[in-house]
């Protein structure tokens, strides 16, 4: 018998280990390759970023009104768009996306989506009337997160032409009564804020306050969903949030203003993978990119960004090697506060957590 | 020192003259009159006169109608003002002119967001309602915006900007 127990503890303890090693996520630091702009142009404001399948950066700052076009080196190869409310004209630039199969710019500004291409001719502009939170534009769609103050929408899946063409997910069954010092309006875009994107197939809902992930096929139907667990505090913050929003209420500070909580601050999605910008305080430390299956959305690595930048939005940079993650990153320096927009590679293992 | 320096600005003062005095509160009156007469009355008279000249081509249809020219709405920080409560007045024309950059598919977004499916007339401003929108529009902030005309009895009630 004891035989038995000795043999069955052997047997045992290895393959608890290496269950439990299974589990533990790979983490890797990742080091500043090139940032810019270096010289003559410099942004106004934390620029918004996407990346083409050539690995061209498309960079629109808000303040200038103006989209610039940078290769990997920061090298200025053109820019498009103007103040004004003509033609390819822009007005307070919010949010930029590009498609990768077919290289066309999507620009979110004051008045709808203005489509140029890629060549930065204006094609178009779209309106959805309905204050857009993100949007994401690829393989001839335009995903945009929309949640509409009196109805239960979410993402509005729009063709090319500005159609709507389907309406997928549910925003947070909230209880508006509980934050009676909040428009309901407001309380949904802080509630639902998040990255919605698409690879083709399917949609992607990144919940930035929540740190959950739901996927929808293209009829609209749920098809995976997953409450993202163990780096640092992200379970606790989860929690406390949910507790806000959905038993005590939320409630403005006294000087009026709402505290914007998150728990990823951006998201996007390349190939296999999404890519998920984790605030520094849910680690106590430093911001990461969490590296995300998009099949299961297990958590494959996380990448620890310099200390030395506050990130804003993070876009993955196409690589032909296998193993090799390298991003786009755009980030206010720590040193002088310059905005820049930064390429970052991963390069050391820093070991399993 | 001290009483020295009063006494010279002391006599800074009386050196302006009372022709001179005159003068300067002439030209600050002319300044303010002509700036107020331009902003307000020139483009006041602009705006509402074309659309009045067009209200009056077509007695008929604008007798009595609440007219949207619409540059850009949104759903949550620039929604479709007092939309809710003229819905529900009887015998009311509601017509939705919008810039002519939208779209087709624009316009159906427009119904979708805002709930329009009662006995509205949608269509895009032809060069006239352009010219007229224009016109309203002039503003020194570069901002584009909307506006809300109530007609009764073919008189202009009200012009708003939103």
């Amino acid at each position: 018998m004891k035989k038995l127990s000795v043999i069955g503890i052997c047997i045992l303890t290895p393959l608890f280990l290496w269950s439990n090693e299974s589990k533990k996520i790979e983490v890797a630091t990742a080091k500043l390759t090139a940032h810019f702009p270096q010289q003559s142009i410099y942004f106004k404001t934390l620029p918004k970023i996407a990346v083409d399948k050539e690995g061209l950066i498309y960079a629109v700052d808000n303040r200038e009104h103006t989209v610039f076009k940078f290769n990997r080196d920061g090298e200025l190869l053109a820019n498009f768009g103007r103040w004004g409310q003509g033609p390819g004209e822009l007005q307070w630039p919010a949010n930029i996306s590009v498609d990768k199969s077919t290289g066309l710019i999507f620009v979110k500004d004051n008045s709808g989506i203005v489509m140029y291409d890629p060549q930065g001719s204006f094609i178009r502009r779209v309106r959805t009337f309905t204050g857009i939170l993100n949007f994401d534009a690829a393989h001839g769609r335009i995903a945009v997160l929309e949640p509409i103050p009196g109805k239960q929408d979410l993402i509005g899946l729009y063709d090319y032409q500005g159609q709507r063409i389907n309406s997928i997910g549910q925003k947070y069954d909230l209880d508006y009564s509980l934050s009676k010092e909040i428009a309901p309006g407001l309380l949904d875009r802080i509630a639902n804020d998040g990255a919605a994107l698409f690879d083709g197939n399917y949609v992607y809902y990144v919940s930035y306050l929540f740190g959950e992930i739901r996927v929808y096929d293209l009829s609209g139907l749920l098809i995976l969903e997953k409450k993202l667990s163990g780096p640092g505090n992200l379970e606790k913050y989860r929690e406390q949030y949910r507790k806000i929003f959905f038993e005590k209420g939320v409630k403005k500070n006294s000087d009026g203003t709402v505290t914007n909580w998150r728990i990823f601050g951006d998201a996007c999605l390349d190939r296999g993978y999404l890519y998920l910008l984790m605030l520094g305080y849910v680690t106590g430390d430093v911001y990461e990119v969490l590296v995300v299956d998009k099949k299961s959305l297990e958590i494959r690595e996380r990448i620890i960004l310099p200390d030395s930048i506050y990130p804003e939005m993070v876009r993955a940079m196409p690589s032909n090697e296998k193993n090799s993650i390298s991003f786009a990153v755009s980030f206010q320096s720590k040193t002088n506060g310059a905005f820049m927009v930064g390429i970052f590679q991963k390069y050391k293992k820093e070991g399993l957590r | 020192m001290a009483k020295l320096r009063v006494q010279r600005n002391g006599d800074k003062k009386k050196n302006i003259s009372k022709i001179e005095t005159a003068f300067l509160l002439i030209a600050i009156f002319t300044i303010l009159t002509s700036t107020y007469l331009f902003y307000h009355k020139g483009k006041g008279s602009g705006c509402k006169n074309s659309i009045s000249k067009i209200i009056r081509k077509k007695p008929e249809y604008y007798n009595n109608s609440a007219i949207y020219l619409i540059y850009y709405l949104n759903m949550t920080c620039r929604p479709l003002v007092d939309y809710e409560t003229i819905r529900t007045y009887p015998d009311l024309r509601i017509i939705f002119l919008f810039t002519p950059d939208h779209s087709d598919a624009d316009i159906q977004n427009f119904k979708r967001v805002f709930n329009i499916d009662g006995p509205v007339d949608i269509g895009r401003m032809d060069d006239e309602w352009y010219s007229a929108y224009l016109k309203c529009n002039k503003n020194t902030w570069n901002v584009n915006l909307n506006f809300f005309i109530f007609v009764i009895n073919g008189q202009i009630v009200n012009i708003k900007g939103f």
